[in-house]
Parts: structure tokens; sequence; C-alpha cells
């Protein structure tokens, strides 16, 4: 088909499709410009109806296309020609967009945020009372020429310029201007549909462009923070996953702010590590260049919440599959093991290297002879099978052995880039299977086929014997260095013995200093 | 007056109903061709043939859509003038860049040739157009119907000029996978 037939063919759509478009031209032109009007207005009808003064105004499109402002009584205000059917309307003059990000203040201008967070207001809205928490701004000035569109049924209250959303509003008073951030609706029960459509000017899930994840942050301890490390960050633009995602936001009920009783993220007294991994924070951009960062996610109970307390309703099964689906996250059934993170079930951490040798039955020189990757539960096990060329330590009989490396999860660029690695740099087997890689664990120095490695031999439970660590425990050969990269290892801070601070070492002092922390060291026995 | 009311005069060879379309919709049909033409005079031109094409048109029609009828031979005219002008001098315009859009979408090798295949096409074109959401049925429509600029439709949206370029985009892939399962050779 030649592209003069196709625009040929579009030419001779039916009438009924070009006119219906036609109409619509107007219709939007025409919403556009008084939807916010018409939202208030609709609010002053029903004051008005039991005031009995009946004069509310309603815009009807005339046939030729052409929109007539009439009041209640049936007297005409205006009348304004259709933009096919008068002259070509030029678009309106648009006011400079203005970007929020160049009027908030840094913590430490101004008010500090503490004494911000105290200050809030209730903003009429129409057919909402909305709550607005002021937010620290660079300087009244600045926001004086921010000024947008005045509010009209609030004195004093403007848009920022170029804004039709809500979400920041300016409030001029003799004390000088002052910036609120849209916290919640004042009502029991509202749609959030209706946040999306008034505050944020988002009404299908084509005016999102993105929705930014990154880990929840409850919990900092050493394993909290290791594990929303893990999490990192990662960005949602396929269109059809944002449309799912916004389908299922319209769906919710929010209630109100301070309803923790109604909020469940999990967490006990042995910390909140399971809540970080079942929670993502969103940030949710749209086309109109605004960004929406108050929504929180929790898989525990299915559940979108703010700050402040306010909670959403819970949502379906269906729907929860689909977020944590969208969102990465993978709770663990009960009883089931999250691996590195979880308390006995995962590999011992070691300190030095000398308490990693007080556990290992044998350390070896090998050289890998095949290499296979696999992805369980988002987790990359990689299995090796090593040629033992040299056993430094302990007594190995077998000429080859079997090697688990448990990984871990990661997602988001860093995944992509370390498949890529492993994919192009590395033999380690078949990988295409592997969702999602591993960042802590030791899928970035992933072993290829033909590759030299020392291996610390530890015990398992199973058949295989596991190379020790954290998350890992060989050490890797790279020209002619030994690489105990303690994020590899395992090793916290670093590691504590003489020689190995920094985790690269050459290799003949690798084995020297191995052979001084063996000497006099009994091995452990592997079948204990 | 009403649309049916002219549509009548012209079914009664009555002169006054090129005068009544051309105050209601002549400044909406010069619109259209000036789109496409970007010349007042060669619109204007364009929209007389208009009213001379309506009037043979309408003993053998009785438009359900005057205004969308009036559209379609509008644009049709002024796309056949604008490719008779190109064919003398390599012209741009909006005519020209939603044509080279509208590349992406197909192969560029003729196979409808017949009149049957042809009206088949754009009766599966109607049926996609009609398929999409209203607001990418509106851009789309705008775009490669009324040959509006992006700019123009993305102010009209109130929305920017990025955000239309990403939903025409994605509709005329959408477009040409549709064509392909309807057994197009796009």
């Amino acid at each position: 088909m030649k592209k003069e037939e196709l625009l040929d063919a579009i030419g001779k759509i039916s009438s009924e499709t070009v006119e219906r478009n036609s109409r619509k031209s107007q219709e939007i032109r025409a919403q556009r410009r008084v939807s916010w009007g018409r939202w208030v207005a609709a609010a002053a009808v029903a004051v008005m109806v039991g005031a009995g003064l009946f004069s509310y105004r309603q815009l009807l499109p005339r046939e030729d296309g052409a929109v007539q402002e009439w009041k209640g009584d049936g007297q005409l205000l205006s009348s304004r020609e259709a933009p096919f059917g008068g002259d070509w309307e030029k678009p309106e003059e648009k006011a400079p967009f203005v970007e929020i990000s160049t009027l908030l203040a840094h913590s430490g201008s101004g008010n500090t945020m503490e004494e911000l967070a105290l200050r809030m207001v209730q903003v009429n809205l129409g057919q909402y009372g909305a709550q607005y928490e002021e937010v620290a701004a660079i300087s009244s000035e600045a926001l004086e020429k921010a000024r947008g569109e005045a509010l009209e049924e609030e004195e004093g209250w403007y848009r920022l310029s170029g804004h039709e959303d809500l979400q920041y509003l300016i409030h001029a008073s003799e004390q000088g201007d002052t910036l609120w951030k849209f916290g919640w609706f004042r009502s029991e029960e509202y749609p959030y549909r209706d946040v999306l459509h008034y505050i944020y000017d988002v009404d299908s899930g084509d005016d999102i462009q993105a929705v930014l994840l990154t880990a929840a942050d409850m919990d900092n301890s050493d394993a909290g923070k290791k594990l929303q490390e893990e999490i990192g960050e990662y960005e949602i633009r396929d269109q059809e996953a944002l449309k799912q995602l916004y389908d299922i936001l319209c769906s919710m009920t929010c209630y109100g702010q301070n309803r923790w009783d109604l909020i469940d993220y999990g967490g006990n007294d042995e910390g909140m590590v399971e809540s970080v991994r079942a929670g993502r924070y969103l940030a949710i951009e749209t086309d109109k260049g605004i960004v929406i960062d108050a929504l929180k996610y929790t898989a525990v109970s299915g559940m979108f919440y703010e700050y402040c307390g306010v909670a959403y309703s819970r949502l379906s099964a269906e729907e929860k599959e689909t977020v944590d689906r969208l969102f990465r996250i993978e709770v663990p059934e009960e009883g089931e093991s999250t691996g590195a993170a979880d308390g006995e079930d995962s590999l011992r951490e070691y300190d030095s290297v000398e308490d990693l040798l007080q556990d290992s039955w044998a350390v070896v020189k090998g050289r890998v002879l095949e290499a296979d990757s696999g992805n369980v539960r988002s987790y990359i096990y990689t299995t090796y099978q090593v040629e033992v060329l040299e056993v430094l330590y302990g007594s190995m009989e077998e000429g080859i052995i079997a090697v688990n490396m448990p990984g871990g999860v990661l997602a988001g660029e860093e995944a992509r880039e370390m498949v890529a690695e492993v994919t192009e740099g590395k033999d380690a087997g078949d990988i295409k299977n592997i969702g999602n890689a591993s960042s802590a664990g030791n899928t970035d120095r992933l072993l290829a086929v033909g590759d030299e490695t020392y291996l610390f031999l530890v015990s398992e439970p199973e058949d295989a014997f596991g190379a020790v660590g954290g998350y890992c425990g060989e050490a890797l050969l790279e020209d002619g260095n030994v690489l105990l990269d303690s994020s590899i290892a395992g090793f916290g801070e670093g590691i504590s013995v003489e020689g190995f601070q920094g985790g690269r070492m050459p290799e003949s002092d690798f084995r020297e200093a191995l052979e001084e922390l063996a000497a006099g060291k009994e091995a452990a026995d592997p079948y204990s | 007056m009403l649309d049916q009311e002219i549509i009548g005069l012209f079914w009664q060879r009555d002169e006054q109903a090129v005068a009544e379309t051309n105050a209601k919709y002549g400044k909406y049909c010069r619109r259209v061709a000036a789109n496409i033409l970007g010349s007042r005079e060669d619109a204007e031109e364009c929209v007389n043939d208009t009213w001379l094409k309506t009037w043979n048109a309408i003993p053998e029609n009785r438009p359900t859509y005057f205004q969308g009828f009036l559209a379609k031979i509008t644009r049709n005219l002024a796309l056949d003038r604008w490719k008779r002008q190109t064919a003398r001098k390599r012209g741009r315009g909006a005519a020209a860049l939603a044509l080279e859009e509208l590349e992406e979408c197909v192969s560029g090798s003729s196979n409808v040739e017949l009149e049957y295949e042809a009206r088949e096409l754009y009766r599966a074109i109607d049926s996609f157009i009609n398929a999409l959401p209203e607001k990418e049925q509106y851009v789309f429509v705008q775009r490669y119907f009324y040959m509006e600029a992006v700019q123009a439709i993305a102010e009209s949206l109130q929305v920017r000029d990025n955000h239309v370029s990403v939903i025409l985009s994605r509709t005329r892939k959408k477009l040409r996978r549709y064509l392909q399962e309807e057994g197009y050779e796009v």
C-alpha cells in the first residue's frame, strides 16, 4: 500500500465520523475553557436552588457547533462562533508554565519544614473542601511572579502560571505570597478519581507518562537499608501498564487523613524489613509536567496510603496481583524463605577472612568448566562445575565440585545492565528466564567458563557445596589479582585481616596471607 | 437555517442553497482547504469547487451528516489540488508532513488498485477510527483528515506538542497492526 492511498482512504471515512469529530472539537474547546467554572457553578446551583435563585449557567453547543451560554431562566448570556463555522479562533495565549521545582525552597531557607508542617488551611474547591499544607518557597516575590489564574471561589488564591492542575496553589496576602500543596479532601469518603481529575488534571491512563517506584523506607536498620538498596528504583513507562494502574487508582475510595487504623503495612517487634520488601513509594509523572508524589503502596494489605494517614480502600485480589506484578513486589508466602535478608536460613556473613576460614573445610583453586544460571522466584542461582586445580587448605578428594551461588533481587536499569554484561561478557549458561538479576549477590562478578577462582568451601545441608559469605564466597582471579570485594563476600564495611583491605590484592600476597591464617587451624569437618 | 432545510433547497435546485451553505459552512470549509493548501486564494477556489460538487452530488444523495459531507468533499478536492501543485513543484506544507508521517504505516508498493479494494480500505479505516478511544480518535482525525498542525491540536487540547506527537505515533503503529490483521499488505 502507498501512503497516498492511505491518505486518500482517510479522506473517504464516513461523514458521520468527520462530523462527530468536528463537534468534538467544539466541545473540547468549550470544556477546557469552562471546566473549572462549571464545577464551581455546579456547587453554586445546589446553594442557589435552595434559595430560590435558579440562575445557573449552561453551555450548549448549537447545531453548527457554536457554543452558547444560557442562564437557567432561558436568557442568552453569550454566544461564541464555532471555530470551524466562524473565524478560526486563534488559540488563547498560554501563560508560561512554571515548574514547581523552581519555586520550592530547600530545607533551611525561610521557614523550617517543621514550622510549615503545622500550617494547614482548607480551600473550598466547589464540591469539596480541600486541605492544603504550606510548603517552603524560595521567596514571596518569586511566587507573585508565578501566579496563574485566580480561583473564582476563593479570593486571594491562584493556580501556578500555566497550570490547570491544583496540586500547588499560591496564596496572596498582605504578608506576602505563600505556597501550598494539596493534601486531601475534607470528606469522609471520596473517589480517588476525583482527586486525579480535579487536583492533578489526569483523566486517563494516557495522561500519565511514567511512574517512578522507589523502595519504602520505614526500616533503616542495616538489613532494611540493604534491602532498600536491592530494590532500588525503577520506572513504569509501558502505556498498557500505566492504563492498568490508572484504572485501579480510579477504583479506589479515599477515607481521608489520620486513618492509621485502616492502614496495615506490616511490621513486628523484630523489625520492618518485610514491610520494606512489600512497600513502594510512587512518583507519577503526568503529561502536563507535574509529579504526583503522595501515594505509597504496601503489598502487605494490598492498599495505597499517604502521609498523614490518608487511607484508601483495599484492592481486590485481582487488582493487588496486578499492582504487585507492575511494582515487581514478591512477598513470600508464610513460612517461605525470603533468602538474603532472612535470619537463620540465610548464609552467614563474615567479619573477617579468619572467621571465614574457621568455617571452611577447604580452600581450593579451581577452573570453571560449566556454568548455568536459573531464576528461582526472581533470584538468580548459578551452578558451576569447577575443576579443582589445587587444594590450599583442608582436604579435598573430588576432582570436580558443584558450587551453588545464590543471588538476590535486582530491578530496573541496574538489572538490565547486569544481565547485558553477563550475557555479553560472561558465559554463564542460560539466563534467558531471569527476570531480575542480583545486586547484593555475586552476579556482577559472575564466573565465566574458563575463569580461575579461589573457593572457600563450607558445608551446606544438601549435597552441593556452597561458596561462602553472605551471598558468595569466591575469590575471583582477575589480571593476576585476587578480588575479595566486601560487597561480594559479605564482609560488611570491609575485611579486617591485614592485606585484604580494599578487596584486591596480588595473588601471591593472597596465598601468603591465607597460609598465615591457616597455620595452626584445623579444617572444619564437611559432614558435621 | 437547519441543515435539512439547506439540503431541501439543493433538492429543489434552488441556488439559494449555495448561499445558505456558504453562510453557514463557508469559513469552516475554507479552513479545511487552507490547512492543506496553505493559501487563502487556493482555499477560496477550492471551496467554490466544493459548492459545485455538492450541487451536482445532492440530487443523488441526501446526506445525513451535512457538515461531514462538506468536509470530505472540501478535503479531497483540496488534496487533489495539492497533488497537482506538488507534481509541478516540490512543495511542503501540512499535507506533505502528514503524508510523511503515514509512510510508517505502509510499505510503499501499491496493492489497492481495484475500486472494490479501495472501498473496503476506507471502510476498514473508518472502523479503525471509530474503535479508537475518544481522545486518540480526535487527534488522529484532526491530523490526517483535517491536516491540522500538531501545535494547533495540542493547543486545542491544552496539552504539550509532544503529547500529541506521542498519541499520533502510537495510533499510527496501531493502524499498521490493524491493517495487517485485516489482510492488507502494508
